[in-house]
């Protein structure tokens, strides 16, 4: 723990000194950008949640592991397209005895259109886009959960701003849940990130990449009354054609009735362009 | 989890976002001496040099600069230079994030129109603003 707030304190230092920032797309919150027509992002993330005991289950205590390969295809112009397919691993604790699970996760397509960008400055830029898409959940045959969401997108400078909400229409869903939008609920997700460029402080004509603090504000709000905001600060390095990405997770806020309570949950991530 | 990790656990990210917002506000404010003033770039554009960007005409020469916003990350410069390889005519792309300048080197017969390297711009989700021969 001694550690863990020696790490804390000295970025919180080394953010306090480096002056203004800016960025991208953080790892939770969507941004505004997609690759330009016929290149392909390749975006696997590795996920490690720990969740307590579930209110309303028999579980005292859930691991949950997931490895998300997600796909962002550029179909055309501000048009792209998002395919993920998680595989998951889940360990509960149970009075009864452990259970382990191993299954590839419901598949996520979306669509994002972008319909405003307005490039005001050599890097600065504000942008809008619309997402529809659908969830295909595996509950007794497969199950259409049709979502839809807005995102916005401002950078200035060293600073980025990503605002993201979204609504998942459940259609089916399983009764006995950890995560937030496995259960029978809508979900309604609003996400903040803050984005700062940590270095270099000015791009020049030698730049090939730059390191980006990220901090953000994850809410969940289930129509089963279920209610969370978490943060989420991270640490981001984008290249040319090469980033990654390690993120944690923790619950600041809750209400929950339905499924298990986060009690921390860390990631790392990967973005191929190709 | 114990009440004084629960405590830190929460306590943690918020002092790290507030860490962020605050650095983030340090540089709107009035430099100090010696300080070094982190400027954007900004091209200096008049609405003939935008227009000119749309025109029919080939371009003549060996390469052109494009002076184009929103180039504010380094993977947008991979698209760029994606979007501009396809371009026919264009033989070369290098792309400067430090000065928001891509140039664009050009084959000796077909030449591309400054609207097809606009379109091509556009396409990476970019602006052209002006073209440098």
């Amino acid at each position: 723990m001694k550690t863990l707030l020696c790490l804390c304190i000295a970025g919180c230092v080394v953010v306090l000194c480096v002056g203004r920032a800016v960025g991208q797309e953080a790892m939770y919150t969507a941004a505004a950008t997609m690759p330009p027509p016929g290149s392909v992002v390749f975006r696997p993330q590795l996920m490690f949640s720990r969740y307590g005991a579930d209110p309303d289950g028999p579980s005292t205590r859930t691991d949950y592991t997931a490895v998300d390969l997600g796909v962002q295809i550029g179909l055309a112009r501000a048009w792209s397209l998002s395919v993920n397919a998680p595989v998951e691993y889940q360990q509960s604790q149970r009075p009864s005895g452990d259970t382990n699970r191993v299954e590839v996760e419901d598949v996520d397509l979306m669509l994002k259109y972008r319909f405003y960008m307005d490039n005001s400055g050599g890097i600065d830029t504000a942008r809008a886009a619309v997402t529809f898409g659908t969830r295909l959940e595996r509950v007794e045959g497969f199950s259409v959960d049709p979502h839809v969401g807005v995102v916005l997108t401002k950078v200035q400078g060293r600073n980025g701003i990503n605002a993201e909400a979204s609504y998942l229409l459940t259609t089916s869903g399983r009764e006995e849940t950890i995560r937030e939008g496995d259960g029978t609920a809508d979900l309604v997700r609003t996400n903040v990130s803050y984005v700062f460029r940590l270095w270099p402080a000015e791009f020049t004509s030698t730049s090939t990449g730059g390191w980006y603090a990220t901090a953000e504000l994850n809410g969940m709000w289930e129509t089963n009354g279920d209610r969370e905001v978490r943060w989420a600060p991270g640490l981001m390095y984008e290249g040319r054609e090469v980033s990654f990405e390690v993120m944690m997770q923790l619950p600041v806020w809750h209400e929950l009735g339905e499924r298990a309570e986060l009690d921390w949950s860390v990631g790392v991530g990967l973005r191929l362009l190709f | 989890m114990t009440g004084n990790t629960d405590r830190f656990m929460k306590f943690a990210p918020m002092a790290l976002t507030g860490a962020l917002l605050l650095g983030g506000c340090q540089g709107s404010g009035t430099p100090g001496a010696g300080e070094k003033v982190p400027e954007g770039v900004v091209h200096q554009v008049t609405p003939e040099d935008t227009a000119a960007t749309h025109t029919q005409t080939p371009v003549t020469g060996d390469e052109v600069v494009l002076l184009v916003n929103g180039l504010g990350c380094p993977q947008c410069s991979t698209n760029i230079n994606k979007t501009l390889e396809r371009v026919p005519g264009v033989t070369s792309v290098h792309v400067d994030i430090g000065s928001g300048k891509v140039t664009v080197g050009l084959g000796s017969k077909r030449k591309p129109t400054p609207h097809q390297l606009s379109e091509a711009v556009v396409d990476a989700g970019l602006t052209l603003v002006k073209i440098e021969r």
